[in-house]
């Protein structure tokens, strides 16, 4: 497993759904309510982003929108290595080197932390409250969706960063791919020159589609219970359009489970 | 009237697989990789087959323009083939000491396509396999090139990195080139002096997805000339085109004497064998390569390929069967065009494929060959094609009358 891959995935993949934990779960509301700070996370060779809290919402930072001077007056948190980065998401206590605004640095430590768990508790619960979890259909659907948004980003960070990854995007046509739920969840997959970004919600016009019936079997396909192939023969999801992209993007959803398992 | 077929027992029975089989039915004839879009428009399981059509487990009929990808080319059920078969079947089929129509059979291949040997196995991926060993046991080096978005078969040097089961040392010895690219070969030689076995191709660019491209002009003799000047061994893959090009081998249809040919799907008109043939000079080196499988020199399907290309020769059937595609092709571009689409055929007329024209991304196409289908003209919408002999004017008729259908069936919608 390729460290850098894995510390992307963790900051663009597994941190980014804080944006959305804000919207929906009560706690995470609470406790960025009536805060205004962004932070910044940086990991040697990996690309950084942020997250901007303001008003009671997060917001999910990178690339440009990084650049732009959003971040300025961060609190940043720097990470010499992949490594350090991915054992702290592990749960191991590892300390980042902190800059800008380091008086915030208690957001970091504390409310932060609420936010994590939280995040942990829809995308990794405990396995002894999991299935009793899952019996509650608010909770099946937030831990489906997450696990959807989750799988799909991870998915574009192996295509942009694991060296097997960038083979295979790299033999990708250009498009843009719409993976969507009916009556539900949506997750838009753009690729050009063997770049990928992926982005909540769908496109208008997409080169493919993959639409699952319903979250259940979503939920199925991701926690390996069915494979691609086997659901598909069965009419439990539905492609079209440029198969090559599918084809090529099931093979980089198949090495998702290596890394986050 | 416009019928459409449904597949009430071959869902059952795909369910029943799903239980038994990994993904229920695995490879291209599964409806995953065989790209069944949208899945319930396809059947699943066949119950019988004759001539020109099969008949589905729910009793659907359709006349059948993918062959089993290939292997159909007199007909399903040809008498000759079949009468050769049973009674070698039962003479004598698989026993501890091979049957002399393996000398027959070899004899009339090596005959058929002027080569000097003939190696029999069971299916394409056996003997393209073989062709890389033999290559590299005849020249002593490692490295194949090979045309971007070929396919060689499923043994994991012919798979690309990031395949499930497919390892890095699987494929660090491949080299590709784009199709008709005589200086990206000329390139890498230059690059790897002394080190490439083997030139693999099959005889034109025929991937799925893509428009067919068939070779360029003087394409084939100067990689003739290039593998000769560097002892590198020319391998022609004629598994999917053998015999419907040429009689002779697709090698000789493009002027051209490929050092190593592979054959299977259409040899024995269904049974199950595959040759390779070769020059002279290798036949020192496939000697020495270590090469066998349990059922690989059965007797059956030998006697069911002298049937076939016995046949195909008294019966002239790539002529027969270039007539059939023209007449197919010609009408379905009238029926397109009369329903306001443009129908793009690309590749040799008998092993065509098509798309339509302002539908990039196959949406149109897709809805258009499963309205087809479902219709009972059996098409898919990401591979060529193929005619077979036993395909009639009131087949083609029939043809027309569902793709006329299949376009008003779509209308609305594109």
């Amino acid at each position: 497993m390729d460290a850098k891959t894995k510390a992307s995935i963790n900051l663009h993949a597994v941190l980014r759904n804080v944006q959305e934990l804000c919207d929906i779960d009560d706690a995470a509301k609470d406790v960025v309510k009536d805060k205004k700070i962004t932070v910044k996370f940086s990991v040697k060779d990996c690309e950084p982003m942020a997250l901007a809290f303001d008003s009671g919402k997060c917001t999910y930072l990178r690339g440009d929108a990084l650049d732009g001077g959003a971040a300025k007056g961060a609190l940043k948190l720097y990470f010499s290595s992949p490594e350090k980065f991915n054992k702290l998401v592990d749960g191991e206590k590892v300390t980042p080197i902190p800059s800008g605004a380091i008086t915030k640095i208690g957001f970091a430590l504390k409310e932060f932390s609420v936010l994590t768990d939280r995040l942990s508790h829809y995308l990794r619960p405990k396995p002894e409250e999991k299935d009793e979890l899952l019996k509650d259909a608010r909770y099946f659907e937030v831990n489906t969706t997450f696990l959807a948004y989750t799988a799909f980003h991870a998915l574009a960070e192996i295509g942009n960063n694991d060296p097997v990854g960038r083979e295979i995007a790299h033999r990708m046509p250009d498009g843009k791919i719409n993976v969507e739920v009916k009556d539900g969840p949506a997750v838009g997959i753009a690729i050009k020159d063997g770049r990928m970004s992926v982005k909540i919600g769908s496109y208008e016009n997409p080169s493919a589609r993959m639409v699952f019936g319903n979250l259940q079997i979503v939920n199925d396909v991701l926690n390996g219970r069915t494979d691609v192939y086997s659901a598909m023969g069965a009419g439990l999801f539905a492609i079209s359009g440029l198969i090559p992209l599918l084809d090529n993007m099931s093979k980089l959803l198949g090495s998702v489970a290596r890394y986050l398992g | 009237m416009d019928k459409v077929y449904s597949y009430t027992k071959s869902r059952l029975l795909y369910n029943r697989a799903l239980k038994v089989i990994p993904t229920g039915v695995y490879g291209h004839l599964g409806p995953s990789n065989g790209c069944a879009i949208p899945v319930d428009y396809f059947p699943i399981f066949s119950h019988k087959a004759k001539g020109a059509y099969f008949w589905d487990a729910d009793g659907n009929k359709f006349v059948d323009y993918m062959c089993a990808y290939g292997p159909n080319i007199l007909g399903y059920g040809d008498e000759d083939v079949d009468k050769a078969a049973i009674a070698q079947l039962k003479k004598g089929n698989c026993v501890t000491i091979v049957d002399e129509c393996l000398v027959d059979f070899a004899e009339l291949l090596t005959d058929t396509t002027g080569k000097d040997w003939a190696f029999f196995c069971k299916n394409g991926g056996d003997v393209t396999s073989l062709a890389v060993m033999t290559a590299r046991a005849a020249t002593g080096r490692k490295k194949i090139v090979m045309v971007k978005n070929g396919y060689h078969g499923v043994a994991p040097w012919t798979q690309k990195l990031g395949y499930a089961g497919v390892i890095e040392e699987d494929v660090s010895n491949n080299l590709c080139v784009h199709w008709n690219d005589v200086g990206e070969f000329e390139n890498l030689i230059a690059k790897y002096p002394g080190e490439i076995a083997a030139f693999i191709s099959t005889p034109y660019y025929h991937p799925t997805f893509e428009d067919n491209v068939l070779p360029a002009e003087n394409y084939w003799k100067r990689i003739r000339e290039l593998c000769t000047r560097h002892g590198i061994v020319l391998v022609i893959d004629d598994i999917r085109c053998g015999f419907r090009l040429d009689i002779k081998g697709s090698d000789v249809h493009y002027g051209v004497k490929a050092d190593l040919i592979t054959f299977c799907k259409a040899i024995a008109n269904g049974y199950n064998v595959s040759a390779l043939c070769g020059a002279e000079s290798l036949k020192g080196a496939v000697s020495d390569v270590f090469y066998t499988g349990s059922y690989w020199l059965s007797a059956e399907p030998f006697a069911a390929g002298i049937a076939c290309i016995t046949k195909m020769k008294k019966e002239n059937t790539v002529a027969k069967l270039r007539f059939i595609a023209d007449k197919l092709h010609s009408g379905l571009k009238d029926v397109a065009k009369a329903n306001n689409r443009e129908i793009i055929i690309t590749g040799e007329p008998v092993m065509w494929y098509m798309r339509h024209s302002n539908d990039e991304n196959f949406f149109m196409h897709q809805a258009w060959v499963a309205e087809c289908v479902r219709r009972g003209v059996f098409f898919t919408n990401h591979h060529n094609h193929f005619i077979n002999a036993a395909v009639s004017d009131e087949d083609i008729a029939f043809t027309l009358d569902v793709a006329d259908k299949a376009y008003k069936a779509i209308r609305d919608r594109f």
